[in-house]
Parts: structure tokens; sequence; C-alpha cells
């Protein structure tokens, strides 16, 4: 990848600037202030983010920071758009050519790192650090053969993270430690449990004892309700029957009472039917009648005599006979009519009197067939009832066997209250069943299995990540030791270059700390500024030739010469523009533009 | 005679594989296998039902387990039940055994052999655990009346020795049961041994992986010429341990293809990937949420060996390479080795590491 141009729309002190880079060596130059390390930063900015340095390079103008970076990496032109208001940025990646906006990431499109780029690639004025962590693997993993590479910072920062997630270093905590302290929990809630249902074991057997008792009670209460149903039954039919047999005589003493009114008033009928005519008045007008003929002619017959004893008449005396016979047949007839008159009377009498005997018997009997008609009327009423009552409770009226019902009212009393007792102590002890609340111990057993399983699995994952994180220690120091020799090598190359071979090399340690060779190795803190300067120049270089061989990441120095001496720039410019030949380098410098002859693009702010 | 034969119901006991919700759902459902037991035993008009052990899954089951076992053997009370107590539900000195709690069809055994008699030519013999563990109880047993049917319900195991009621095949022989109706082997199984026939019927449904295929009861037709024993399912759902070779699969939904033909909605599965693979070629999670919506119940595993030629990586001068040989170096034996090379490859998925 190479700069191709950046275009500063607002950044710092600048905008509206456009700068072209060389594809070999540019210099920018220009004194204090003229905003070398602007255009620096700009670049940094533009392709790592704007955020780091928002503060320090907001748009003197006002407004948001703004610019536009175009790169050329692997035969593409790509524009690098970002902006940023202070609060938020805008970042795009456009395909120059074709204008497609470029998903992917800053650090794909651009061959390194940000990290590679600070520890490598750009080198500030008086920075003597060693490359960072990171890069340090990204070293290990140079020139290798395999198909996969491995960034050990970011297995660790995993495998690390991972580890913590499991069990902290210091102090309890991790999943490993929750599932311990979970576990440990269950357990005692398990003991718990189990004392609660020990407890409570008696108590359950207890209710379930008198719910039994209950059961047995309900159902003898049962079986006594049924008896006095029965029973009711029973005397219901019982009553029927009774009533029934009282309506039967009832009726038989209404039929029987009005036989013998009928009887009565038979005899009654008949007497009054068989009794004689009562001819009195007619036999009393006939006596009369036959009396007063008597006389009359009794009298006629005096006179008849008296006149022919007179006249001496006897014919006449015939006629007295005559008249005497006459008076005499009527008073025969008289007497006659006379003696049928009383016995008429008697016999009349004696009628009269048996038909008043009769007519009392009659009354009587009237008298009782009322009373039971009116016996009658009561037993059937009495009789509708009770079989109104049965129907209405069996729907019908059957034929049932009389028979006993062993019912016993005080035994279902006390069934009853057994019953209610049963029930209120089974009440109390649910009640207190009812507050136990705890999970059954098999229950937590299970959940306890299943923690333990899951605290087993961690604890395999931590050896794992523990025997990761050793071995991955172990594979960067062996890979170190793989690298460093071309690195000491390159470094300590690039070093004498910069010195002239004032020095015999340059040492770099495990650690990247730096040493000279020179009448034995000593420490670069012990030489000048300049000289470490030279060093970590040499380091960078190295480092930037072992990371990108081909030449394909830049290098760009900000203020790298400002304590060289002429003879150090002379040979720091060399051996850049050496490097140049196949590597973009871009250098900022203080140093005035006439320093920088040759085939180099020199660019001055002012 | 007809009887039947079930053991190892465990009412209570947990399901330590499902999550809350489905092991709520099958505690009911084991309940109600049981049912189905009780059932198929008033169907049938069994003349016995025996539990060898076992019913509960702990000496102190809940009080609505307790009442939810009373309620089911009272709906049989015209068929005997025999009791035996079994390691997890003892017939401790406070138990519900011994609280004369079941309804009068249930014996169950006193802690030593005990006969009872159903009519005059039928014998039951059988014994209860006392605690967790229990010393043979066949050891020199024979029966009292050889012409009659002898049958025993116990709780125990065909071995030597061992601490739940061990029974050798010379005291089954020695015995002259005709039927030994045997609980705590939860997978069944029938022997013969002289004339008896000694017969477990293993739990009456499955509760985890480890208890796979169809779960039911005996249905058992003895008289003194011999025993027929069949087998009747009662379980409601069915566990499958499947293990499948995953080798010729590329993707997670190779793996969801190949199986999904396997699974029924009712049943629980545990599916074991094996054979070789590349390196975090399937996402389980994903497996899993597709899988479930076929099963009442799936987990999956992946035991499945890297594609990756481990030797080729050992040899590398790559990052990985040492990283390889620093493990190799670092791990007891190859398992954990490749365990822990497998785990760096696996970050890989997590975006991480590897690149």
């Amino acid at each position: 990848m190479r700069i191709k141009y950046a275009n500063i729309i607002s950044f710092g002190k600048f905008s509206g600037l456009r700068i072209d880079f060389s594809r070999r060596m540019t210099v920018i130059c220009g004194g204090n202030e003229a905003g070398k390390s602007t255009v620096a930063s700009f670049i940094r900015a533009m392709l790592f983010g704007v955020k780091r340095c928002r503060e320090a390079y907001t748009p003197w103008g006002g407004g948001a920071i703004a610019g536009e970076l175009v790169i050329e990496t692997e035969g593409r032109e790509i524009v690098i758009y970002r902006s940023d208001n202070g609060k938020t940025e805008t970042v795009s990646f456009t395909d120059a050519a074709t204008g497609e906006a470029i998903d992917a990431l800053p650090d794909d499109i651009y061959g390194f790192s940000e990290e590679e780029f600070a520890g490598a690639l750009f080198l500030h004025l008086d920075e003597h650090s060693s490359p960072g962590e990171k890069m340090t693997k990204k070293l290990t993993n140079l020139s290798e053969s395999g198909s996969e590479t491995l960034s050990f910072d970011r297995l660790a920062k995993l495998l690390d993270s991972r580890r913590k997630d499991l069990k902290h270093v210091r102090g309890r905590g991790g999943k490993i430690d929750e599932l311990e302290d979970e576990i440990e929990r269950l357990k005692a809630e398990m003991e718990r449990s189990k004392e609660a249902a020990n407890a409570l074991l008696s108590d359950c057997i207890e209710k379930e004892r008198l719910t039994k008792l209950r059961g047995d009670a309900a159902q003898r209460l049962d079986e006594m309700r049924r008896l006095e149903i029965e029973r009711e039954r029973q005397l219901l039919y019982s009553s029927l029957k009774t009533r029934e047999s009282e309506f039967d005589k009832t009726q038989s003493d209404l039929d029987f009472a009005a036989s013998e009114l009928n009887s009565a008033k038979e005899a009654l009928a008949k007497e009054k039917e068989c009794a004689p005519r009562d001819d009195r008045a007619k036999l009393q007008k006939s006596f009369r009648r036959n009396l007063t003929a008597a006389i009359i002619l009794f009298v006629l017959c005096a006179a008849v005599v008296t006149f022919s004893l007179v006249m001496k008449m006897p014919l006449f005396l015939i006629a007295g006979a005559a008249l005497l016979l006459g008076a005499l047949a009527a008073l025969f007839f008289a007497i006659r009519d006379n003696r049928k008159y009383l016995l008429l009377d008697a016999a009349l009498d004696e009628s009269n009197e048996k038909i008043s005997v009769i007519s009392g018997t009659i009354s009587v009997l009237e008298k009782n067939y009322a009373a039971s008609r009116a016996a009658m009327a009561k037993s059937a009423a009495s009789l509708d009832e009770i079989k109104s009552e049965i129907f209405k409770k069996y729907g019908e009226i059957e034929d049932i066997e009389p028979r006993d019902v062993p019912f016993d009212a005080e035994e279902k009393r006390d069934l009853e209250s057994q019953e209610r007792d049963l029930t209120a102590r089974i009440l109390s002890l649910e009640a207190k069943l009812g507050a136990d609340n705890h999970r059954s111990a098999e229950e937590i057993a299970g959940a306890i299995k299943t923690l333990k399983e899951e605290r087993k699995a961690a604890k395999s994952e931590l050896d794992t990540v523990n025997l990761i994180m050793a071995a991955a220690s172990d594979a960067q120091s062996a890979m170190k030791k793989s690298f460093l020799p071309r690195l000491r090598a390159l470094a300590s190359e690039y070093f004498c270059a910069l010195t002239k071979g004032s020095h015999a090399g340059m040492l770099v340690g495990d650690d990247f700390s730096l040493s000279v060779s020179e009448s034995g190795t000593h420490v670069i803190s012990d030489f000048s500024t300049a000289t470490a300067d030279q060093a970590y120049l040499a380091l960078r270089l190295g480092l930037a030739a072992l990371l990108h061989p081909q030449g394909d990441a830049p290098i760009i120095l900000d203020d790298s010469f400002s304590h060289y001496d002429k003879s150090r720039f002379s040979a720091a410019k060399n051996l850049l523009a050496d490097i140049s030949q196949s590597r973009q380098v871009i250098i900022f410098s203080c140093r005035p533009k006439e320093d920088f002859e040759g085939d180099i693009d020199i660019i001055e702010l002012k | 005679m007809r009887l039947v034969h079930s053991a190892d119901l465990h009412l209570g006991g947990a399901f330590v594989d499902l999550p809350d919700e489905s092991a709520a759902i099958r505690r009911e459902e084991i309940k109600s296998s049981f049912s189905k037991i009780v059932d198929a035993a008033k169907e049938l008009g069994a003349s016995a039902f025996f539990i060898s052990g076992d019913l509960f899954d702990s000496a102190s089951p809940s009080p609505n387990l307790v009442r939810f076992a009373i309620h089911e053997l009272s709906r049989i009370p015209e068929i005997p039940v025999f009791i035996a107590a079994g390691n997890h539900d003892p017939k401790g000195a406070v138990s519900y055994y011994s609280a004369g709690v079941f309804p009068e069809n249930v014996t169950v055994f006193p802690t030593s052999v005990t006969r009872y008699d159903i009519g005059e030519n039928v014998s039951v013999y059988g014994a209860s655990f006392s605690s967790a563990k229990s010393a043979p109880f066949l050891e020199g047993f024979s029966v009292d009346d050889p012409s009659k049917i002898n049958l025993m319900c116990i709780h125990g195991e065909i071995k030597p020795q061992g601490d739940y009621n061990p029974i050798s095949a010379s005291q089954i022989e020695k015995s002259g049961l005709d039927y030994l109706a045997l609980g705590h082997n939860h997978t069944r199984g029938v022997e013969k041994h002289g004339k008896t026939t000694a017969a477990w019927c293993g739990c009456h449904d499955g509760r985890g992986f480890d208890e796979t295929g169809e779960k039911g009861f005996y249905i058992v037709d003895v008289d003194k010429t011999g025993c027929g024993v069949t087998f009747k399912k009662s379980s409601s759902r069915i566990y499958h341990d499947i293990s499948l070779d995953a080798s010729e699969f590329q993707t997670s939904d190779d793996v969801i293809n190949a199986v999904r033909e396997m699974l029924d909605k009712n049943d629980l599965y545990k599916i074991t990937l094996t054979g070789e693979s590349d390196p975090a070629a399937f996402s389980l999670p994903y497996i899993l949420r597709r899988l479930s919506e076929h099963a009442f119940f799936v987990k999956a595993a992946d035991h499945t060996r890297l594609r990756i030629n481990i030797e080729a990586v050992l040899a590398e001068e790559s990052a990985l390479g040492y990283l390889a040989r620093a493990l190799k170096a670092k791990a007891k034996d190859d398992d954990e080795f490749v365990k822990a090379f497998s785990y760096v490859l696996s970050l890989a998925s997590e975006g991480g590491g590897i690149t």
C-alpha cells in the first residue's frame, strides 16, 4: 500500500490543502509551526481514526474535521474519507475507479494494523520504544509456511477473558466459583429439604391416617344417611299402608252405614206401604150416617108403629117392622163402622208408632252415615297427602316390601361429629404441610448433579485454557527465538549503515532492548540521543523490512533527524533513498529543503 | 393366573437433562404412565399387581405423590397389590409404607421375607428394603408348599455380590418359585434358572438418556407348567441416544437434514456427532434450535475429531505450529492435546486468535 495524496478539507490549521506523495520518497519540510506534525497526524487520523486527535486538530476555521486520503493498494485506488463533528465520526472507503463502497476492515485494506503502523512504520521524534506486544506476535508470523496465522495477542486476550469468566485469579469469582457457591447453596437447601421432609413425614403420615379414618367415617356416615333415607321411605310407606287401611275401614263403615240407612229407609217405606189406610174419617162419617139413619129409622119406626097402633092400621106395622129392620140394619152398620173405626184407629196407632221408631233409627243412621262420610273424606285426604308426599319424593309409588331399617340416629350424630373433628385436624395438618414450600431433595439433587457436571466441564475448560495459555507463552518464546536473529541481523545492518560502520553492530535483546557493540556491549542509554535515535530508526527499519519485505507499506518519519549532525543526516538520507527504491518513504523534517537533493519530491510548508 | 409386574417407577425423581418446564411436564407424564399400568391391571383382570421396588424415588416422597399412589391403587380394590420397598424408598421406621395409609388391597411387605396367600393355590412371597442397602434376602430361601403357584415380588439384582439384595442363579434355582418378579435394573430382561422364571421389567417410563427405548411392565401368565411373560409399553415418551457419523457433513444444515428424519415430535433425543469434521464446522446452538421444533427435547454433543492434519500442523513453521508443538509438549496425553488444540481452533468461530 502507498499513499497517493492527502486532501485536507479541514484539519487543524489546514483547510483545502492537497499534498501529493511520491511513489518513492517525499519530504515535507518546514520550520516550527509550519504544520508538519499536523500533516503527519492527518495521515494517521485518516488511516486509523480522528478520535484520538480530534481535540488537538479542531479546525481553526471551525466546523468538523474532514479530509480524504487516497491510497493505492493491490492495484486499486481507494479513497478514505473521514469527518468528525466532535461527537461522531463518519468514515467511508470508496473505490476511486468505480465509486463503490468497500466493505472491509481498515487493517485488511492497508495490510497492516494501527499497532504495526505505530510500532514499525511511523517513527516520531524522540520515540525510543520497543515494538508493541501485539506487533511482536505479528513478527512471529513472518515468513511462515503454514496456512494459518495466529495472533497470540488476540488469543491471549480471549483466553484471559475466558479464564476470568471461569475463575478469577485473585479472590472468588467466575463461573466455577459461582457454580460452587450454587452447589453449596443447593446442598444446604437439600439438607434443609431433607430435614423438613423428615419433620413433615410424621405429619403427612398422620394426615393420611386421619384421611383414611375420615374416609371410613364418611363411608359409614353415607351408609347411615342412606339408611335414614330408607327408613324415612319405609316410614312413609308404612304410613301409606296405615292410611290405606284406615281409608278402607272408613269406606267399609260408610258402606255399612249406607246399607243400614237404606235398610231402614226400605223398612220405613215398607212400613208406610203396609200401614192401613186412614179411613177413619170415612168410617166416622159412615158411622154417623148409619147412626143417623138408624135413629131416623127408629123414629120413623116408632111413628109408624104408633100410627099403626093408633090408627090400627096393621099394615103400617109391617112398614114399622120394615123401618125397624132398617133402623136395626143402620144401627148394625153404625156399630160395624164404629168397630172398624176403633180397629183402624188402633192399627193406625201401631203403624204410626212403628214408623216413628224407624224414622228415629233412620235419623240416627243418617247421622252415622254423615259421620262415616266425613271420616272417609278425612281418611282419603290423609291418604292423598301421603301419596302426594311419596310421589313428590320418589316420582312414583312403588309396591315396596316393608322391612326393618337399622338406622341409628345416635350413631349418625356421632359419625357427623367424628367427621367434623377429623376434617378440622386434617385441615390443620394441611395448613402445616401447605406452608412447606421446599423443593424436594430429589429435584435439588438433580439440580446439583447438573451443576456438578457444569462445574466439571468448566474446570476442564479452565485446565484447557491454562494449558493453552502456558503453551502459548512457550510458543511465543520459541517463535521469538526464531525471528529475533533475523531482526537482529537487519537492524544491525541498518544501524551500521546509519553510523557508517562506526559501531560494530547493534544487538536486539529478547525483550527488544537495544544495545550497541563497541568495545564490548553497552546499553543504548549509555550513548548520545542522536545514536539512540539512529538505533531506534534502525530497529524500525528492520521491523518494517521484516514485516513488509515486499515494500508494500510506507515508512513515515516525523522529525526523526533533529538530533542528527550532518554526517548522521547524510547517512540516514542515503539509506532512506536506497530504501525508497522499493518502499514509499515520507519524511517530515524541519531541515531546510536544500538539505534534500536528488530524486526526491519536496513539499515545503510555510 | 395372570399378574401385572412393574418396578422402578421412581415417582418424584428428578429430570437432570431437562429444562424446568419440560421436567415439570415429564413429572406429570411419569405419573400418568403409572396410571396406565393400573388401568391395564384392571382391564386385564389381573389376579395380582406387583411393584418390585422403588415406587417412589425417595423414602420421604411428597404427600401429593403418596396421595396420588394411594388414589391410583384405590381404583383397583378387587386386585391385591404387593409392594416391595426398594433401595430408593426403603421401608424405614418412619415411612408411608409403615403408616398403614394405603388402601386395603395393598400389601407392603415387611422387611423380612413374608408369605401371603391368594386363595388356596397361590402364595406370594416378598420383602422390603429397610434402608438404602440390603443383604441377600434369598439366602437359604425355599417355598413352603411347592404344589402351589409360588411367586415372589422383591427389589434386587442378579449378581453374586452387591449392596442391593444380590441374588445368585443357584438361589433362584433352589427357591422353588414359579415366578420371581424383580426390580432395580432399569432395563428389562427375563432369565430362567431351574424351573423358576426370574424377570425384571425395567422402569415404566424413561427419565434420562441412560434409559433409552420403550419402557413398560410385564404381564405374566403363570401356572405350575410355566410362565408366559409379555412386555407392555407404558412410557409416554421415548429417550433416544443417537450417535451420528458426521464425517460427510459440511454444515450444520447437513446435520439437521440428516437427523430431522429420525425425530419423532413426541420423543427426547441425545445426538452425538462422531467421525471427523472441519474446525467449527457445526454450530450446536443452531442445530439444537432447529431440531427442537421436531422433538420434545433435543440435546447434542460434538465429539467429532478435527479433520485438520495435526501431524502436518505440528511440523509447520508457523505460529500455529509453534503453539501445537508447545501444547503437545505440555499436554498429559494425546487426548488432552487434541482437546486443547480443538479449543484453540474453536476460538476461530468466536472471531479471535486465528485468522
